[in-house]
């Protein structure tokens, strides 16, 4: 056995330090990981440009396009008959104007999904009760899917219950750059202390 | 022996309505635009080793009131009415943002943050629970003071 050992030793000596080296390296990856390959959000690489497209904002304004120009902006699909969901996004919002700061060149906009119920000025009410520079924008079916189209967002109408509806939506929040390229997508649960960090790597790119 | 007995005296004092084991707690009312609907939240235990069944929520606040579920599937959420909500024996069943949630429909009168909005609970076998409920800010359960 000592025989062995001797005859042996250097050999096995090497084999465990490549097995250890390689534990460690291993190991390194796999704690790296999460910082180096952020899961909360998909970066579009390249940016997807956005097409031309025609809502009417809150205001009674056109909010095409150009809109987008000159500013970050968080753009989430949903609706104002929405109980749960669409609130949750928008306290979202909420947190994320608070930590990215109320100054930062940022707008929030909800587009809904549900042009018969809202309109422009019951959306105006909706968004300024989260906070008075929130945007919220509409268009009838047609000219939604321009938008929701090239984005793969999804709604539908569900069935009516004595007058009452609900839309299933798709639930990603889409961050679209100051060029009017779409550059990320948040997906739900949506984290506001997460999405300012991934905002924050996003804008420097 | 004493342990034993305890219990059997606390129930003797416990409100009628809590005959069966039922509790909520940490009820609130996300406060909402106006016009909006609204959602309450809270978390049902049920101490009874019988699973109890939610069927309905009554409350003169809101016009219309319906137990929901929210589905999040391949990235799209939808909500759906439920007939009933089961909070199994022995057990809690947690209603918060983006999953199950009691609809509010229609506000009788306006309401804000700090208000309270008192909740009748209707369950299977003619159990009731009277909940009040806090009207929140906050998007999330979480007090934010």
């Amino acid at each position: 056995m000592a025989g062995m050992t001797k005859r042996f030793g250097p050999a096995l000596w090497l084999l465990l330090t490549v097995l250890v080296i390689a534990a460690g390296v291993g190991v390194n990856q796999w704690r790296s990981a999460p910082t180096s390959a952020p899961t909360d959000y998909h970066a579009y690489e390249p940016p997807l440009p956005l097409p031309e497209f025609m809502l009417t904002d809150h205001a009674g304004k056109l909010f095409d396009r150009s809109r987008f120009v000159g500013q970050w902006s968080f753009v989430f699909f949903g609706y104002t008959h929405c109980p749960d969901v669409c609130p949750a996004a928008m306290t979202v919002f909420q947190q994320l104007q608070r930590q990215i700061g109320p100054d930062a060149p940022v707008q929030y906009v909800l587009v809904s999904v549900d042009p018969e119920r809202d309109t422009p000025a019951h959306l105006g009410t909706y968004v300024k009760h989260f906070n008075p520079a929130f945007l919220g924008a509409t268009a009838p079916h047609a000219e939604l899917a321009r938008l929701t189209g090239p984005l793969g967002v999804y709604y539908a109408r569900g069935p009516e219950r004595d007058g009452l509806y609900e839309v299933e939506h798709s639930s990603a929040i889409f961050l679209v750059g100051p060029d009017a390229r779409v550059r990320a997508v948040f997906t739900a649960p949506q984290d506001a202390t997460k999405m300012a960090a991934g905002f924050a790597r996003l804008r420097k790119t | 022996m004493k342990h034993r007995l305890l219990p059997a005296l606390l129930a003797l004092f416990a409100p009628l309505a809590l005959a069966q084991g039922l509790q909520a707690r940490d009820a609130w009312v996300r406060a909402n635009p106006p016009g909006a609907p609204t959602a309450a939240y809270m978390t049902i235990a049920n101490a009874s080793p019988r699973p109890a069944r939610l069927v309905r929520v009554e409350t003169d606040a809101f016009k219309r009131v319906e137990i929901h579920t929210t589905v999040h599937e391949k990235g799209v959420m939808s909500m759906r009415p439920i007939e009933a909500l089961e909070v199994p024996a022995k057990g809690e069943v947690a209603l918060a943002p983006g999953g199950l949630h009691i609809m509010l429909y229609g506000a009788t009168r306006p309401y804000q943050a700090g208000d309270a909005v008192m909740l009748e609970l209707h369950f299977e076998g003619g159990e009731r629970l009277r909940v009040s409920a806090e009207v929140r800010a906050a998007g999330s359960g979480h007090h934010h003071h």
